[in-house]
């Protein structure tokens, strides 16, 4: 993907939660990234991801 | 690169964070916006699009023509007479801007465009009519890619509705506390109960704050877009959002508009006499801007409408702009600006170096000001000396209608139940003020007004 220009912060969690707003196949999406990890308290830690 | 100094005049002050382009006034006083090559490029599509010619002529987005200049890109942008800030709003002025925004976000979509960002620093009103002004926000929509200002929106746009609608706290000093909005973390401490509940409440403010708290920098943009993230998934939580907004609505308490109700500006039997006088002043030329302070209803900023290219009707009051406002939006006028504001503690200088947004005066000069009933506010109820009050008033260089109302006022007493005698400034009386008044301005004509009385006043210089 091409690098976007963006120069306000999208915020990671506001992206992520976009999927889940973006009806069902949105809900695929969510799904997809992992996005259910915010459900959780924190961040895993780096050495957790298997897939990062 | 956009270059360090414009060609010909001098940057506005508050633009300078988007990096493909930045608004400049040109020595000819013009607004003009000078594009990066990428900000060119994006412009490219967006001229080419058939939302934009339309959104143009709706007056939707600001008249935009294009300009060569030493092979810079330069965009020439019609001027926008009276310039607001979202801190001044009512209630409607950012529900309107709110929905605008999300329109045109959803017609851009339609097109492949999107926007930078979703900020209502990007809209201007003319009269009532929001008009969106960022015309360099407005680029071509990337594959894959989420809408980079829904966090923006909810924080700028979304959560003041919210709290204003549902926690009954006024968005005005928090935005002017901080230009980059409410987050979702203070806009969740506000919304507690079962007012998460609320048409937008669980999923922009309670989801998003986990989502927030919860999953720091990670390189989701990528992600998203590898897992087949589309625009339709946007457009389907514009529609949503565009849902939310309208069905946010604001009702203040009974006894908010009982007090409204029960002002002497409504029901008072002057009202007539007054509003012949300022007819009879406004009538005899025509005013680029008239500031009505203390507007009130804006029974006044009405009579001088007819006979100015714009009015200010400036009131702390937001209940009472805001039904002005929504008046003013069903009549499609395009000439009267609600703007909520105490005078006595004004919208200051603001921002990145102090000059980002900038306070009433230094955005545009009155040639009539009205100060119907509004003085015993500033001295009395605000303890502002008189000499102070009628400085600040000379300062503006302009024609002044100026209302006294005498210290045995009905009003006037009222203001000053909870006070001692000492502890309101002694000098305000009718003699200390036409004293003052006598050594700034010229006093053209005079109308009693049962123990009140109008006074029309020109500057000295």
């Amino acid at each position: 993907m091409t690098p976007l220009l963006a120069y306000i912060d999208a915020g990671t969690g506001s992206m992520i939660i976009q999927a889940l707003l973006g009806g069902f196949a949105g809900l695929a999406v969510f799904f997809k990234t992992r996005g259910r990890r915010f459900f959780r308290r924190a961040e895993p830690k780096a050495s957790e991801r298997t897939d990062a | 690169m956009i270059p360090a100094e414009p060609p010909g005049g001098s940057y506005d002050p508050g633009s300078f964070r988007d990096p493909a382009s930045r608004v400049f006034f040109a020595d000819d006083d013009s607004v003009r916006r000078v594009l990066s090559t990428a900000g060119a490029s994006d412009w490219e599509s967006v001229a080419r699009s058939e939302a934009f010619g339309r959104w143009m002529a709706a007056g939707d987005v600001v008249s935009t023509e294009e300009l060569e200049h030493d092979g810079l890109t330069i965009l020439l942008h019609e001027r926008i007479p009276v310039w607001t800030y979202p801190y001044e709003w009512t209630f409607s002025m950012m529900q309107e801007a709110a929905l605008l925004q999300l329109r045109l976000l959803d017609e851009a979509l339609d097109e492949g465009l999107t926007f930078k960002d979703a900020t209502p620093y990007n809209v201007q009103f003319w009269g009532s009519k929001p008009v969106f002004i960022d015309v360099g926000s407005i680029r071509p929509w990337e594959e894959g890619e989420p809408w980079l200002g829904y966090r923006q929106f909810c924080q700028l746009f979304l959560y003041p509705l919210l709290l204003r609608a549902h926690a009954a706290t006024p968005f005005q000093p928090l935005l002017r506390g901080s230009l980059d909005g409410i987050s979702a973390e203070t806009a969740r401490s506000f919304l507690r109960g079962s007012k998460v509940f609320k048409p937008g409440a669980l999923a922009d403010v309670v989801l998003h704050a986990r989502a927030e708290r919860s999953s720091r920098h990670r390189n989701v943009r990528d992600e998203l877009g590898s897992a087949g993230f589309t625009r339709a998934m946007i457009q389907t939580n514009v529609r949503r959002l565009r849902k939310v907004v309208e069905k946010t609505t604001w009702q203040p308490s009974d006894s908010a508009w009982s007090e409204y109700a029960a002002c002497d500006h409504v029901a008072g039997g002057q009202r007539e006499s007054k509003a012949a006088f300022v007819e009879k002043v406004a009538s005899e030329q025509r005013r680029r801007l008239v500031w009505d302070l203390g507007s009130n209803d804006g029974h006044h900023s009405r009579i001088v409408r007819s006979h100015a290219d714009s009015v200010v009707a400036v009131d702390g009051d937001e209940w009472v702009l805001d039904r002005l406002y929504r008046a003013l939006r069903s009549e499609d006028d395009r000439t009267i600006t609600p703007l909520v504001m105490n005078l006595a503690d004004p919208s200051p200088s603001l921002g990145w170096r102090g000059v980002e947004r900038r306070r009433l005066e230094d955005r545009g000069s009155p040639d009539l000001v009205l100060a119907l009933a509004v003085i015993h506010h500033l001295v009395v109820g605000a303890n502002l000396p008189l000499t102070d009050v009628v400085d600040w008033l000379a300062s503006l260089g302009a024609e002044v209608i100026l209302e006294w109302v005498p210290p045995d006022d009905p009003l006037v007493v009222t203001l000053a139940a909870n006070k001692k005698a000492a502890e309101i400034h002694s000098d305000y009386r009718e003699d200390v003020l036409r004293a003052l008044l006598g050594e700034r301005f010229i006093l053209v004509d005079e109308q009693p007004l049962d123990g009140r009385v109008l006074l029309r006043l020109q500057p000295l210089s």
